[in-house]
């Protein structure tokens, strides 16, 4: 430890504030290498769970439910033209059965010989 | 479509990462690998950090800080909560294998800390990012210089951006000590950082310490 004399304090100044700026700018985090935190974290409790396409198993999760999402309004679109197909099939179908019926009930005009 | 692929199931992982320290710690102590996993991922770059700045090179930061975590998975089962959070606990580790490393490392030379850690503001002149650089260089070895509690107590403060009560708790002292502590470290390090100053400015070589 050195001894410092009063007089030998003589030419900078330093307040307290400044000492703490350039502490704080000096004193920055720093990020460990991400391969380290990696490597260590696979010693430490085994590589995170994958699924045999290689990703991870939760995005297989959230691919596989956002698939079964898209096919099922697919599913409900299709079902919903066939409903109306069918509902105009059935009623075109009505309609020609009533002018078949009519036409049937009609008497067919005489024609004068 | 987007909105739809952000969207994620509730796994174990994320249910755990909703979880307080001592919750997780609760479930790791029982052997639960993935809880340690997350209280890995929320304290990796803490104790890293720490450590780095403590051994002033990247490779002994690293192979310490695995220390650290190899020994507090051994030693989980028996942790016991005393008040004392988690993170005092890892700290309190990594300050032991930090004092055995520099017992240890006593006669080699320390080295600095290398390039590239530290950056000067971007938008200042070239010369006086040249000049600050050189301040904080100055600053570090005197940092380096200070007792064991009184660097542990810059690095949290100023690294870690701890508050002096969770200092207090890692450093097994009250709030007013650490308080106190730090406004002496402040003192000593200003007194020091202006003797350098003035050597530096009467052209002396600053003598070693």
């Amino acid at each position: 430890m050195k001894i410092r004399w009063p007089w030998q304090k003589k030419h900078a100044t330093l307040n307290e504030s400044a000492l703490e700026n350039l502490l704080a700018a000096t004193l920055q985090p720093v990020e460990p290498r991400a391969d380290f935190v990696k490597d260590l974290r696979t010693q430490l409790v085994g590589p995170e769970e994958r699924s045999f396409l290689g990703l991870p198993r939760r995005s297989l999760q959230n691919g596989v439910l956002v698939a079964g999402a898209a096919f099922s309004v697919l599913l409900l679109l299709a079902t919903s033209v066939r409903v109306v197909v069918s509902v105009l099939g059935a009623v075109g179908l009505l309609h020609q059965f009533n002018r078949g019926m009519k036409e049937q009930a009609a008497p067919s005009p005489k024609v004068a010989i | 479509l987007a909105g739809l692929l952000s969207v994620t199931l509730p796994s174990k992982g994320n249910m755990l990462h909703n979880l307080k320290d001592e919750e997780v710690l609760v479930l790791a102590a029982q052997g639960d690998q993935e809880a340690f996993g997350v209280l890995y991922d929320r304290y990796i770059g803490r104790i890293y950090n720490y450590i780095y700045y403590r051994t002033s090179n990247q490779h002994d930061a690293e192979d310490l800080t695995a220390r650290v975590f190899f020994r507090a998975m051994k030693h989980i089962e028996s942790y016991e909560d005393r008040g004392v959070p988690f993170s005092a606990w890892l700290y309190r580790i990594a300050h032991n294998l930090v004092a055995n490393w520099h017992r240890d490392n006593s006669r080699r030379q320390v080295v600095p800390l290398e390039d590239g850690y530290r950056q000067a503001g971007e938008s200042i002149h070239p010369e006086a990012a040249l000049v600050q650089l050189e301040e904080q260089d100055n600053l570090l070895n005197l940092i380096t210089g200070l007792p064991e509690d009184r660097q542990q107590l810059l690095i949290l403060k100023f690294v870690e951006r701890l508050s002096n009560a969770e200092i207090g708790e890692i450093m097994g002292r009250t709030e007013g000590a650490v308080k106190s502590l730090y406004h002496r470290t402040l003192t000593q390090l200003r007194d020091e950082f202006m003797f350098q100053l003035d050597e530096d400015a009467d052209g002396t070589v600053p003598e070693q310490e």
